[in-house]
């Protein structure tokens, strides 16, 4: 999958598992940020998730990392906890609760770090994903915690003995074919921006004539499946939203089938269907009192 | 007044246009549950835009009917091709195909729906008879606890999902998160990011649904082979009574695995797929025989088919009574009530608020548990067609209902957006082994959390002592709940640290 075949970056190879942390990562942040803005009652519980996103997310995305970044991380806080407790409490508002949390964490570092790094890597760690051999390149890997450490392992092989199982270990389901998804999620992306150019009326036959192609399939079932997408779209435009005819980006309405029909088909097939009143149907008509006379 | 009121519930089911949704809901989850790569969410989510013409109580026994209808319905592709069509048909898939490589596919089918179908109609039975203790206990919960029970629910899907603990909190956070976009609902007071008109009403927790359950699973599918049926399965309309008789002559199986299926499907992130392995594992360690187990075991498929019926009544108990998924279906189905203005909790259940269409959807559960049984009988020989779609044709078809379906809500561009940007991470996580059940429970319970959050506040003058203190505010049941989220979250590592203590 996309990712997985990178070259390494800070001694780990880059998957989308990293993609999707750093996701999470950046729109904590930003919205931690962000609802500073709203009023102190609106912004409570956006700014505790925000916060608790971008924290866990971080802390996963370094967790071959925790030896050094948990006491770091302790330090900061512990440090940040103790000067604000500390001035509020010189200046008789309180703080005392805050200087306690700060020393303690200080003090855990200086007295239990290799607990505290312990727990904080049970607390990450995960019996069933694994980050691969190779996920993890160097020969300064942890020896000591390979065990309970995301299968962060000391790779002596490093780099050139990457085999296909490591990225493999830590995959929930097979693929059997990794274009399958980037595809689908690409045509997906295409049919989004045709939606918002030319409407969902007409971009729903588009993307699926498209994956027709992709799929290979053979003409009349793909032109059977497109004329499918289209009857979906015309019944959800006639029946629930007619807004689907219309782009979003450029206002633009194409003509939706039914204005078409009454414009250039109708027009076209009328002197057929007269014809065939006249000649067809009409006397077919006119025969039927005949043949009730008879029965 | 109960009573009336489950009359009033019956006279409403009883009639023509709702007895046609059910039908509809059950026999549409049925061939979404035989799809191979379909299941119960999917189906439901991608339903639930198609029931907004639709009055509540017909949207939610459709939504229901779909649900129920492909618990059973997933057990076809796993008697037929090996492939389970939902992961709680997984373990049908032991003994089920055995039965049909033996050209017993008929029997196999048959004791399906008949297990299904009986284990249904008691669980939903004792369901109702369990109602006026339910209710009696949804109405002594105030608003501190029920913000508790939604971190407790939460707390539980992080244990029992497997894997990384912390991946389990962030992805129930990071749901959560998605709701704190838009007007703050408790308080009326609007949260705009980066100034955004189109996310002025918030995210939509459909798209998100339909994204997560539609677009990923379809991701997901696109990159799997298989799952076709490859050759003419042989259903031989013989077994079908064979079939029925295997059902019945095993009563305790199917009593204890619909038992358990309720109490596992009670358990917010255990779901069908937990129960059905835990009773089929019950059915090998009471039988004289398991050994026989794997090879063609009626009793196997009894166990597990029975289960995961027993676990539609077993997860709607959290689910109208706190809001709580049991399930990723469950999770579908409280976003339906939510779409149509019904909250699930306290409402659920008064008299004078919404518990006629808490008793009409139970008793269309009872309902469509005879529509499963009849409909699954009769189709028995016809059930094989569903094995051989190609997935080529499901795929762009289900992207398509699921973008018109969305889009045709709110008619707001960025619920597109939404379902492509959950689908494309809802992908990842699974794949990463981040769980979605726990993002889509942080989603479904954002506002009900948040809610319940404030105004506990307000009660408390703004301290959180009304959550951990039993003193100060006569609240025991809150400190008991806290303690519980507690001893989930941190009992394994504390146990651990003892443990590690005493060894040393």
């Amino acid at each position: 999958m996309l990712g997985d075949a990178v070259e390494p970056v800070l001694r780990e190879r880059p998957t989308m598992e990293h993609v999707l942390l750093l996701l999470f990562l950046a729109t904590g942040s930003y919205m931690y940020i962000g609802a500073r803005d709203f009023s102190a009652a609106a912004a409570e519980f956006p700014q505790v998730m925000a916060g608790m996103t971008a924290i866990l997310s971080f802390l996963i995305l370094v967790r071959n990392y925790l030896n050094v970044v948990i006491p770091v991380l302790a330090v900061v806080f512990g440090g940040y906890a103790l000067y604000t407790g500390g001035v509020e409490f010189l200046a008789d508002e309180g703080g005392f609760v805050r200087l306690a949390i700060g020393a303690g964490l200080v003090l855990a570092v200086v007295a239990f770090r290799t607990q505290l790094v312990d727990v904080s890597k049970s607390f990450i760690a995960e019996p069933m994903q694994v980050l691969g051999e190779d996920d993890l390149i160097g020969d300064d890997a942890p020896d000591d915690d390979a065990e309970n450490d995301d299968g962060a392992v000391d790779d002596d092989a490093g780099v050139d003995d990457e085999t296909e199982s490591d990225s493999g270990a830590m995959y929930v389901y097979d693929i059997d074919d990794p274009k399958g998804p980037v595809v689908t999620g690409a045509l997906c992306l295409g049919y989004m921006v045709l939606t918002f150019a030319i409407g969902m009326l007409y971009a729903t036959p588009v993307f699926v004539a498209a994956w027709a192609l992709w799929a290979r399939m053979d003409f009349p079932r793909g032109a059977a499946l497109t004329g499918l997408g289209l009857l979906c779209s015309y019944l959800f435009y006639d029946v629930i939203q007619s807004d689907i005819s219309e782009g979003w980006l450029t206002d633009w309405q194409p003509t939706p089938p039914d204005v078409l029909y009454a414009e250039y088909v109708n027009p076209l097939v009328q002197p057929v269907l007269r014809l065939l009143d006249r000649y067809v149907f009409l006397p077919i008509i006119d025969l039927l009192p005949f043949a009730g006379i008879l029965l | 007044m109960t009573v009336e009121t489950f009359l009033g519930a019956i006279d409403s089911l009883l009639t023509f246009e709702t007895m046609i949704w059910l039908l509809i809901g059950v026999v549409v989850g049925i061939i979404v549950g035989g799809l191979p790569g379909l299941g119960p969410p999917l189906g439901m989510a991608i339903i639930l835009p198609l029931t907004i013409p639709l009055d509540p109580a017909n949207a939610i026994i459709l939504l229901v009917g779909v649900y129920s209808g492909s618990m059973y319905g997933g057990s076809i592709a796993a008697i037929l091709i090996n492939t389970p069509g939902v992961s709680s048909s997984a373990a049908t898939m032991f003994d089920g195909y055995p039965m049909s490589k033996q050209g017993k596919a008929a029997s196999a089918l048959s004791i399906s729906a008949t297990a299904s179908a009986i284990s249904g109609l008691f669980t939903i039975t004792a369901l109702i008879l369990f109602s006026p203790v339910l209710i009696q206990l949804v109405l002594a919960v105030g608003t501190p606890e029920r913000f508790l029970v939604a971190l407790l629910g939460l707390s539980m899907i992080t244990v029992i999902t497997r894997g990384s603990f912390a991946k389990g909190i962030l992805a129930g956070v990071a749901g959560l998160l998605v709701t704190t976009v838009g007007s703050a609902q408790p308080i009326a007071i609007e949260r705009r990011y980066a100034d955004s008109l189109l996310l002025f009403d918030g995210i939509d927790f459909v798209a998100v649904l339909i994204g997560l359950f539609a677009i990923a699973e379809m991701m997901k599918l696109a990159g799997q082979k298989g799952g076709i049926a490859e050759g003419d399965v042989v259903i031989d309309r013989a077994g079908i009574k064979e079939g029925i008789i295997e059902t019945l002559k095993r009563p305790v199986t199917v009593f204890k695995s619909g038992m358990i299926g309720m109490i596992v499907g009670a358990i917010p992130g255990a779901g069908a797929t937990v129960s059905n392995f835990v009773a089929y594992s019950e059915a090998v360690r009471a039988s004289n025989d398991p050994d026989s187990f794997g090879s063609g075991n009626p009793e196997g498929v009894v166990a597990s088919e029975a289960s995961n019926n027993g676990t539609v009544a077993g997860s709607l108990v959290p689910a109208i009574s706190f809001g709580i998924p049991g399930s990723s279906s469950t999770a579908v189905l409280i976003g339906g009530l939510l779409m149509h203005g019904l909250r699930p909790g306290p409402n659920m259940f008064q008299v004078d608020g919404e518990l006629a269409l808490t008793y009409t959807m139970l008793l269309a559960l009872l309902v469509g548990n005879v529509v499963i049984l009849i409909f699954g009988l009769s189709m028995v020989t016809q059930l094989g067609y569903l094995t051989k779609i190609d997935t080529d044709y499901i795929i762009p078809m289900v992207i398509v209902l699921s973008f018109l379906g969305t889009y045709a809500l709110r008619v707001n561009p960025i619920d597109i957006i939404t379902i492509i940007v959950f689908g494309i991470i809802g992908f990842y996580m699974v794949r990463y082994n981040y769980s979605v059940i726990a993002f889509v429970l942080g989603v479904v319970l954002g506002d009900i959390a948040e809610d319940n959050l404030y105004t506990a506040l307000q009660l408390s003058g703004g301290t959180y002592d009304i959550f951990y203190n039993p003193f100060a505010y006569g609240r025991p049941i809150s400190f008991l709940l806290t303690v519980t989220i507690f001893l989930l979250l941190f009992g394994p590592f504390i146990k651990a640290r003892i443990d590690t203590i005493r060894g040393k």
